[in-house]
């Protein structure tokens, strides 16, 4: 009996506490599962400072149908069981309109399921593997481009470079294997050469074995998917081992933690990247000057990335009318919004384009712009 | 073939810091028979604490001075928490059943990568390097500076360590503890300060390896257990108790993960080590050096 | 005596029969339902850690397999669930027998080790054989099981009401099979041979034979949670194969309370209630700059301190109060006297 009485507490003492918080009718709810704490907590806060200015912005200026935009953030932490965790608490309790979110494919993914079972839109700005857009996108959008796209983008760009001899090194998740997936298929169309694919490990922070192995197979180029801390590594160890080929592709270059870690090693390095603070464009320019202004650095592609998909989610809370789920989903499929790199407009499974990638050079610690890339209709 | 020199001149030279991670662990092993999960995050904290002293306080106005203050500062500093840790956690945990010692040493590095991730941040961090980064060119081998400073360091550690082992009388105690716990008691030993010394150089020297390898690698709050990780295939690939194994074996580990990956598959490279740690526990469970 | 233990039964019974009506919402469904899993993971653990007393670091890797194998059938082969999930915890007892053959007799720091090893080897393969598992993409759209009970029609399993009930017959199947090994001649002869195993074998008790037993059992009831796991979470990646899940049930069994029956499920879920409710405890740090112009902007109770708290619990549990929770409870309480050692402590 004592047992009995013991858990009946239990699952009281576990009910009050997490008793309902009041929900206000005012706002427009806009949920977020994003990595707030934890290993990639650095692009999740950045994400969430650019989202919060975005939201900033719309409610000065009166909000959207007369209600205020309410961000209500949950830490995902990457974690896909966490994540799941987070979205049914945001979509159960807080009775959120949508999910921004979240952030990792496997993440992302795992919430899909979820999305699409209680029927709320979702919006990811991060994540890149192609699964996502391939199949059940009833509810799911994608504000970002799929290395498919960028490679379609980019791969002529490569041939104009004069580059004929690549090897791929790559980062062993979705995003680095389908760099090297695409990026190849896109190199060997335009008559180039892969001669081998090294994949390192997340853990693996000296990857000289293969730039040295590079260096022998006497290559041109070498085209990355790298993180921040892999970015590093690459940059310095290929000039400890002595790698005269060029350095290229998708990852961390342009990033301020990179340029404080790799120093002059980072120079000359290609970067194909979402974002560059440089922009010279009206918004941007006033979008880095706010956020220079309130976190004291520059914004990041995340930064730029919650930026939009706030944006995207007010225009389609306004051209639904209502916050209903079903109405914004269904507004969210007529999205023509112009935002900090270019128009989105999403296609038939809710993938994005019509915005710019941009191939940039760093020069003394600075991303230049040098080539401004169309992602065209997939 | 040149690649393979070259490949494994570098497998070496990480081999090295293994070789450094695992006599630190053959110690806490051998000696007080707990398999210490948390003895890699003795290297993440050397790093950090070097680099807190060397590139956060910068007291000096060349690189060169604050490298290697920090370098010194964070090895002693590591050191004193090890020691600190011993007093606290690992006095209590010698004698507990296998069971316990291992889940407290789990839970213990669940708490210490944490803490450097909460303190420190998640910003990949790097000690900054008095090195240049152009490399000496030897024939087919190209050695960056940093590299070499990494295998005459861990050389002189190896040479110092054995000299203290040999030829003072400390060290005589800890082989005498490591032979024979309770004869080593009853002629008058003090186990309980043969273990401190041992931890404080178990911990000593994870640090070293960690602060030279944060030189050309970027540091990371939750390396400590891969470096665990490592340590322990070396310790049974090399033979529980014996530093010469852990030596050979260190170096072995790191010229095998060197070919396998640049050779074979670079995506399963880190599987080689498992694999050959699984064939060692089953069929020749005392390592190389070890006896049964 | 009886009578009331009879009428706690029927009330305990009636009480699990109503959950999804008693819970404010569906995300506390959610969560109980999540921590039903780890009731079948951990009561299986501690068939070996907890009665034998012999630490395994491998369980994950049958909890995964069990989940791949199943959600594999269903997306590639179209196998329905109901075949899926025996399928996932047979693969996961094969394994069991393969790796036990070869490791069950080495003790120590070894078989920790080995049982490491294993687990890391799986993880790697189910991320780089791209063919089979997808990678890193894990495999997605995992369907939800359904019933057709001809005369009646279909029952849906997407309902989470609907398999709340599902995951609550399998964790009585899996507590009552425990339950029953451990107060049988096997469960005696585990904790004989964790007691003092030369002993033991010297009158006759394998310790391989029954070690085999509890590992394979153990095992197949993690590929069992893997399966139902999959087709809930309707998405599978080799984040599974993560080390702080097996982390999370050892504790699970350890703190819960080893060689109890009830142990595991307590343990079960409080380590799943705990980190859930820290989401509604507000950051302390917020608001403060730990550098110049760096805000701490989340609201959200950092993960690395959540993490911290539950590495110095596990390691000030495991030293301070070795035999767990429930046992723990039961001596202060003084609900039943404490069991001898050997003898089973009668378990509810």
């Amino acid at each position: 009996m004592r047992k009995l009485r013991g858990f009946l507490v239990l699952v009281f003492a576990v009910a009050l506490v997490m008793g309902g918080t009041a929900l206000g009718e005012e706002t427009i709810k806009i949920g977020m599962v994003q990595p707030l704490t934890g290993p990639v907590s650095f692009g999740g806060n950045t994400l969430l400072n650019g989202a919060r200015l975005a939201v900033e912005k719309i409610n000065d200026a009166g909000g959207v149908l007369g209600r205020k935009l309410e961000l209500v953030p949950e830490d995902g932490q990457c974690v896909p069981p966490k994540s799941v965790n987070a979205a049914e608490k945001l979509i159960v309790r807080d009775k959120v309109s949508i999910i921004l979110g979240a952030y990792c494919s496997s993440s992302s993914a795992a919430v899909k399921p979820v999305t699409n079972k209680y029927r709320v839109p979702q919006i990811t700005g991060v994540s890149t593997s192609s699964k996502l857009t391939e199949k059940d996108t009833e509810w799911f959008f994608r504000a970002q481009g799929t290395s498919a796209a960028y490679a379609n983008a980019i791969g002529p760009m490569l041939k104009k470079m004069g580059l004929k001899r690549m090897v791929f090194l790559v980062i062993n998740d979705d995003w680095g294997r389908a760099v090297a997936a695409e990026f190849g298929r896109a190199f060997k169309a335009e008559g180039g050469k892969v001669v081998e694919t090294f994949i390192f490990d997340r853990k693996e922070k000296d990857l000289s074995i293969y730039l040295t192995k590079a260096r022998s197979l006497g290559v041109d180029s070498i085209v990355t998917a790298c993180y921040t801390p892999h970015c590093i590594a690459i940059a310095k160890q290929a000039r400890e081992v002595g790698l005269k080929a060029k350095i290229l592709g998708e990852g961390a270059w342009t990033t301020a933690p990179f340029y404080r870690g790799a120093g002059a090693a980072g120079d000359g390095i290609l970067g194909f990247v979402e974002y560059v603070y440089t922009l010279d464009n009206a918004m941007n320019r006033a979008f880095v000057a706010k956020y220079k202004a309130r976190h004291n650095e520059n914004p990041t592609k995340y930064s730029a990335a919650g930026h939009t998909l706030v944006n995207i989610a007010a225009q389609a809370i306004q051209r639904a009318g209502s916050a209903d789920r079903k109405a914004i989903r269904d507004a969210l499929e007529k999205t023509n919004y112009d935002g900090l790199v270019g128009n989105y407009r999403f296609n038939q499974v809710h993938q994005a384009y019509g915005f710019d990638i941009f191939i940039t050079k760093n020069e003394g610690g600075v991303p230049k712009v040098l080539e401004v890339v169309r992602i065209k209709k997939p | 073939m040149e690649l393979a020199i070259q490949l494994t001149v570098q497998g070496l030279i990480i081999g090295c810091s293994y070789a450094l991670i695992a006599i630190g662990l053959t110690m806490i092993f051998g000696l007080m028979d707990i398999a210490n999960f948390a003895h890699g995050e003795f290297y993440v904290l050397g790093s950090y604490f070097a680099f807190t002293v060397a590139k956060m306080f910068t007291l000096f106005e060349s690189v060169i001075a604050n490298y290697f203050l920090g370098f010194i500062v964070g090895t002693f500093a590591t050191i004193g928490f090890g020691v600190i840790l011993d007093r606290l956690i690992f006095k209590r945990l010698r004698g507990e059943p296998l069971l316990t010692a291992t889940m407290a040493t789990i839970g213990l590095s669940i708490f210490l990568a944490n803490s450097i991730q909460a303190i420190w941040g998640h910003w990949p961090r790097q000690m900054p390097s008095p090195f240049g980064l152009d490399p000496f060119i030897w024939g087919p081998v190209v050695m960056p500076p940093v590299r070499l400073f990494v295998l005459v360091v861990t050389g002189l550690c190896i040479a110092i360590f054995h000299f203290l082992l040999r030829h003072t009388r400390l060290g005589k105690a800890v082989r005498a503890t490591f032979q024979n716990r309770e004869s080593a008691a009853l002629v008058g030993i003090e186990i309980d300060r043969v273990y401190r010394w041992s931890f404080a150089t178990g911990a000593g020297m994870a640090a070293i390896a960690g602060i030279m390898l944060a030189t050309f690698m970027p540091m990371d709050p939750v390396s400590g257990g891969f470096a665990t990780l490592k340590a322990f295939i070396v310790v049974i690939l090399g033979g529980m108790g014996t530093f010469v194994g852990a030596i050979v074996a260190g170096l072995g580990l790191g010229v095998m993960e060197a070919l396998g990956g640049g050779f074979i598959a670079s995506d399963y490279k880190d599987g080689f080590g498992f694999l050959f740690l699984i064939l060692f526990l089953l069929f020749r469970p005392q390592g190389i050096f070890g006896e049964e | 005596m009886k009578v009331s233990r009879i009428f706690g039964g029927l009330v305990l019974t009636a009480l699990l029969l109503a959950i999804p009506w008693i819970v404010p919402d569906d995300y506390i469904l959610h969560l109980i339902i999540y921590a039903g899993f780890f009731v079948m993971l951990a009561s299986g653990l501690n068939l070996l850690v907890g009665y034998m007393g012999q630490l395994s670091l491998g369980h994950g890797a049958f909890w995964g397999l069990g989940a791949y194998c199943s959600a594999l059938l269903a997306l590639k082969q179209g196998w329905p669930f109901w075949l899926g999930l025996p399928a996932g915890g047979l693969l996961a007892a094969v394994f069991a027998i393969l790796l036990g053959r070869l490791i069950l007799k080495v003790r120590g720091h070894r078989f920790v080790i080995i049982t490491l090893a294993f687990q890391i080897i799986i993880q790697l393969v189910h991320y780089n054989w791209i063919g089979l598992t997808d990678g890193q993409n894990g495999l997605a759209g995992v369907p939800s099981p359904t019933l057709e009970i001809p005369g009646v029609g279909k029952i849906d399993f997407f309902s989470k009401t609907n398999f709340y009930y599902l995951i609550l017959v399998f964790c009585v199947i899996t507590v009552y099979v425990c339950y029953r090994v451990a107060n049988s001649r096997v469960g005696r002869a585990l904790e004989a041979i964790r007691e003092n195993e030369p002993l033991a074998e010297s009158v006759g008790v394998s310790a391989f034979r029954y070690s085999m037993i509890a590992f394979v059992l153990g095992a197949f009831f993690a590929g069992l949670a893997g399966s139902l796991y999959a087709h809930y979470t309707r998405y599978i990646s080799p984040d599974v194969f993560d080390f702080l899940h097996i982390v999370e049930m050892l504790t699970m069994v350890l703190l819960g309370g080893r060689a109890t029956i009830l142990g595991p499920v307590i343990g079960a879920l409080i380590f799943t209630g705990l980190p859930e409710a820290l989401r509604f405890v507000p950051n302390p740090f917020w608001g403060l700059s730990w550098a110049p112009g760096h805000l701490v902007t989340s609201k959200a109770l950092p993960a690395e301190l959540q993490l911290m708290v539950f590495g110095l619990i596990l390691l000030l549990g495991v030293v301070y109060m070795p035999e767990g929770i429930v046992p723990w409870v039961r001596k202060r309480f003084g609900r039943r006297p404490v069991a001898q050692a050997g003898e089973e402590a009668h378990p509810e």
